[in-house]
């Protein structure tokens, strides 16, 4: 066992001198921190934004960032926060003070962003999150630093919304995971269901290492609601869908958010998944794409590279993508790599991007806008727009 | 009615799970006064290779047995590691060793496969059976009565084979068996390569309903090791008992906890846990060394 | 080397069954045993007695292979085991009763004795059985009851069965005759009285000297960790360190 610990310690510690010498730093290389799920119940997302990073990362440094007139690098620095908000608060702090970085990216979700957000304000460094809920950039004077790809909950929640208008769906019952991430996503329908716009039967929670949720959807499904909403990341997303499907409630009645993750909760849910709904970026339909708008041309262009590169596509790559390729255009807008001007360009920043298009303005610092937010159903096994 | 009677179906399919785990460990501390935490990274390394193994198109029983193999051979590599301590009495260490291997086998898992959950098909098609309201699928069958195959294997090794006398032997008074020519130091790699079989096959049956990954390992052995001391640590069919029990009370209680709570199954079990100690509190230690298997 | 299966007396006529030598054993850093050599031959009953605390369990617990001999050697049938663990021994034929007995409580009579039979065949253990229910009748009585719900005494007899299961070469008893009630000490003396004249070598740790020397011909005194006295039991009677030993315990 001590050989099998030193060899791993040795893996990891080679891999991080690698990585740190390969970009060793001086004044031609941008420094910018990562701060994801590398390990631990999220570590799924943390996989693909890893990748989707370092795909965007080389596709940069091909040919340099304009910066006035000097061309520079990216340096990436990855830290894993193990899914656990504490340890990704340690990582932000260290990134900050000991990396000195220019901007960051993360958390990968909610509960890993929400912890951080508060230190990363007072310490003035731009942050792009890859967190869904609108607590993360709101209240906006609060935020003044904090950016996000994901749209925000009440948006996809309005997209779900609206699909329950024209179908007649009042009664909806929501099932979320137990963290920040999912109390914002029930949250969202809570405030629907206050404004009489939905009748929330019933809500159910599960912890985020759970993975059998026969429980949760028994007692929800008893409340014969119209529709079920589930707020779950992979492998949960895929769970659930299994669990609903073994009690019987119809396919064409659940809708997932967009932390379902798509190929990889069409692979867990299998034969489920069929005819479920989820409100996630055009891109995940990325070769039934026209490419004719600059934004649709960048999904699809990033959906072939990524799917190139890595074998299939995840749902969650884009996000990550865009919060790289956003610092990036703000570096190259502001003409220069500081926080301050990379926060100020941020904020006056219009990009269309992987995940979709994004408009930043001094009152939203929220992730992509309504119109790059598509309802999508499992077809055959693969995601399929909805007309 | 309905729902407490699916929340007991379900929970009698996970709880399967803790007990194989569980009576693996009673089993390891039985034979060789060895506690071992890490008995949920067998459960990992089984569910997780024939989820692998299925997915890259291997026959279902080849996948499934050559994720028994590999375990049993991590089984090996752990008692070699820990016998030496536990012959030399250190209980202590033993411990800290099996929790220290259950992170390295997590970790070497990392390295090889990722973070990636895996799938596997269901053993048999076919959609959830109604009964009385009740939705059973097929691999809710296939769960129950894998596991209680296993466990009639495993009663009828202990008690009508000579290897499992042995064994029994060794657990109630290891020097009385060695003077009748039992070897503890092969009862005791016998004893983690059968625990490392039965984590596996916990973790191959339930593979289909919860995607393993890489790291489900550790709360496994957690909960396995509640399942061992619940049913007290010196029974077999006690840490049955006790794993069936725990899956079911943490249902059960989620069922009934309001939605806002149906969270806090984990902490339900371990509450459990807490409780027995309490109310038993020299359940752990003086259950180490009964007679009875 | 068993060829000689005439009941030799004196030790050194041929190779012996048993030969311990320089046998050095302890715990920790307490050294229980300062060099003692011991020679069984075949066919023969030896006792070794000496007081509480004397070192008689140390030395059958080191010849069996529980214990480690910090220095000295023990030789079984001409071969050096000093090294091989416990059950080895036991496999070759080396059976130790130990002191207080040591059944598995848990288990049926029978179920102890099947397990005594471990080392041979499945055949074997019906002829084995046999055996041992005709010198303990009582056994074959209580077949299916748990061992731990008998008599002392019975539990003896159960011990002494099980070893006999094993086929031994050499069969060390420690202490059978302690905490049995009288009648009961009686009963196990006869049956050792029965195997020493059925040319079963054995080799008998008592506190008890009326059992000792009602089974032995020939013994040893050991005090302290060191043999004292080497002879036959016409010769250790009449010793007076024998009676020192014993501190005033009748010595019939
Ligand atoms: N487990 C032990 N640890 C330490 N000392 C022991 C242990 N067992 C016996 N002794 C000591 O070793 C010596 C010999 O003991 P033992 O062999 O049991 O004597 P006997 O069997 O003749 O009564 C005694 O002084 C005893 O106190
Ligand atoms: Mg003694």
């Amino acid at each position: 066992m001590a050989v099998g610990l030193a060899a791993v310690l040795t893996l990891g510690v080679g891999a991080g001198c690698a990585k740190q010498e390969s970009a060793a730093s001086d004044s031609t290389e941008i420094p910018i921190g990562v701060d994801i799920e590398k390990s631990g119940p999220a570590s799924v997302q943390g996989e693909a934004y890893e990748r989707a990073l370092k795909l965007v990362a080389r596709q940069i440094n091909a040919n340099g960032v304009k910066v006035g007139n000097q061309t520079k690098k990216i340096k990436l620095i990855v830290r894993d926060n193990k899914s656990d908000p504490a340890e990704s608060l340690s990582v932000a702090k260290s990134l900050i003070d000991n990396d000195n970085v220019a901007a960051i990216i993360g958390g990968g979700a909610s509960p890993t962003t929400m912890s951080i957000v508060d230190t990363v304000e007072a310490k003035k460094v731009p942050l792009v999150s890859m967190g869904s809920s609108g607590a993360i950039v709101q209240p906006i004077d609060k935020r003044k630093y904090i950016f996000k790809t994901p749209g925000n909950t009440p948006v996809i929640a309005d997209v779900m919304l609206k699909q329950f208008q024209r179908k007649g769906i009042k009664k909806i019952a929501v099932l979320s995971v137990d963290n920040a991430y999912g109390a914002a996503g029930l949250k969202a329908w809570q405030d629907l269901d206050k404004a009489g716009k939905i009748d929330l039967v019933d809500n159910e929670k599960f912890g985020d290492k759970d993975k059998d949720f026969t429980v949760q959807v028994t007692k929800a499904v008893a409340k014969h609601p119209d529709a079920v909403v589930v707020w779950a990341i992979p492998p949960q997303a895929g769970i659930a869908a299994q669990n609903l499907r073994q009690a019987k409630y119809p396919s064409n009645q659940v809708y997932f958010d967009t932390g379902a993750g798509a190929e990889l909760f069409v692979k867990g849910a299998g034969s489920a998944s069929e005819g479920m709904y989820m409100v996630h970026s055009r891109v995940l339909a990325g070769d039934q794409i026209t490419a004719t708008t600059p934004a649709a041309q960048a999904e699809k262009k990033f959906f072939t590279d990524y799917s190139r590169d890595y074998g299939n596509f995840s749902g969650f790559a884009p996000m990550a993508a865009d919060a790289l390729s956003l610092i990036v255009q703000a570096i190259t807008k502001g003409g220069r790599a500081d926080r301050e001007t990379i926060r100020d360009s941020l904020e006056k920043l219009t990009f269309d991007g992987a995940f979709g298009t994004y408009q930043f303005s001094p009152t939203n610092h929220g992730g992509v806008d309504e119109s790059s937010l598509a309802l999508l159903v499992v077809k055959n096994g693969t995601w399929t727009l909805t007309s | 009615m309905t729902s407490l009677a699916q929340f007991v179906v379900t929970g009698f399919t996970t709880g399967a799970t803790y007990a194989l785990v569980g009576l693996g460990i009673a089993l390891i501390a039985q034979v060789t006064g060895v506690i071992s935490f890490a008995q949920g990274e067998f459960v990992m390394l089984g569910g997780l290779t024939f989820a692998l193994l299925e997915e890259k198109g291997l026959a279902a029983p080849l996948a499934a047995l050559v994720a028994i193999v590999l375990a049993c051979a991590v089984g090996v590599v752990l008692e070699r590691l820990v016998l030496p301590r536990a012959r030399a009495g250190r209980t202590d260490q033993t411990i800290m060793l099996t929790i220290g291997a259950s992170i390295v086998i997590e970790g070497v898992a990392l390295v090889v496969v990722g973070t990636e959950p895996h799938f596997a098909r269901p053993f048999t098609k076919g959609s959830a059976l109604s009964v009385g309201g009740v939705h059973i699928t097929p691999q809710y069958v296939w769960v129950v009565a894998i596991t209680a195959v296993v466990l009639v294997a495993m009663w009828l090794l202990l008690t009508r084979t000579r290897v499992g006398w042995a064994m029994r032997a060794t657990a109630m008074d290891a020097e009385a068996a060695q003077l009748s020519g039992i070897s503890p130091s092969r009862m005791s790699l016998i004893v983690f390569v059968v625990a490392a079989a039965l984590g596996a096959i916990g973790g191959i049956v339930l593979a289909p309903l919860q995607s393993p990954d890489a790291g489900i390992g550790i709360a496994l052995g957690l909960k396995g090791f509640a399942a061992a001391v619940i049913g007290g640590l010196g029974r077999p069919a006690g840490a049955v008992v006790g794993g069936l029990a725990l899956g079911i009370v943490e249902r059960v209680a989620a069922g009934y906890l309001p939605g806002d709570f149906s969270g806090y199954s984990d902490a339900i079990a371990f509450a459990l846990l807490l409780l027995v100690l309490l109310v038993r509190p020299t359940g752990l230690l003086s259950a180490l060394r009964v007679e009875r298997v | 080397m068993t060829d000689d299966a005439s009941t030799s007396t004196e030790p050194g006529t041929s190779t012996p069954v048993l030969r311990v030598r320089g046998l050095v054993a302890g715990y920790d850093r307490i050294e229980a045993l300062h060099g003692v050599d011991v020679e069984v031959h075949q066919g023969e009953a030896v006792t070794l007695i000496g007081s509480n605390g004397a070192g008689k369990t140390t030395l059958l617990r080191t010849i069996a292979g529980l214990m480690r001999p910090w220095r000295g050697t023990v030789e079984f049938l001409g071969e050096d085991v000093s090294r091989w663990p416990a059950e080895r021994r036991a496999r070759a034929g080396l059976a130790l009763v130990p002191e207080g007995r040591r059944v598995f409580a848990g288990l049926t009579v029978e179920e102890n004795l099947r397990l005594g039979g471990y080392p041979h065949p499945r055949s074997l253990a019906a002829d084995g059985l046999a055996t041992v229910y005709e010198l303990f009748p009582k056994l074959r009585d209580r077949r299916t009851q748990a061992a731990g719900t008998m008599s002392g005494g019975e539990q003896q007899m159960l011990a002494i069965g099980r070893a006999m299961m094993s086929r031994p070469k050499l069969l060390l008893l420690d202490e059978p005759s302690l905490g049995l009630a009288p009648l009961a000490v009686r009963e196990v003396a006869d049956a050792l009285v029965e195997l020493a004249g059925r040319d079963t070598t054995l080799a008998l740790v008592e506190q008890n000297a009326t059992v000792a020397f009602h089974v032995a011909r020939r013994g040893y005194l050991l005090d302290r960790g060191t043999l004292v006295t080497a002879g036959s039991v016409a010769e250790l009677r009449e010793d007076p360190r024998v009676h020192e030993a014993y501190l005033g315990q009748p010595v019939k």
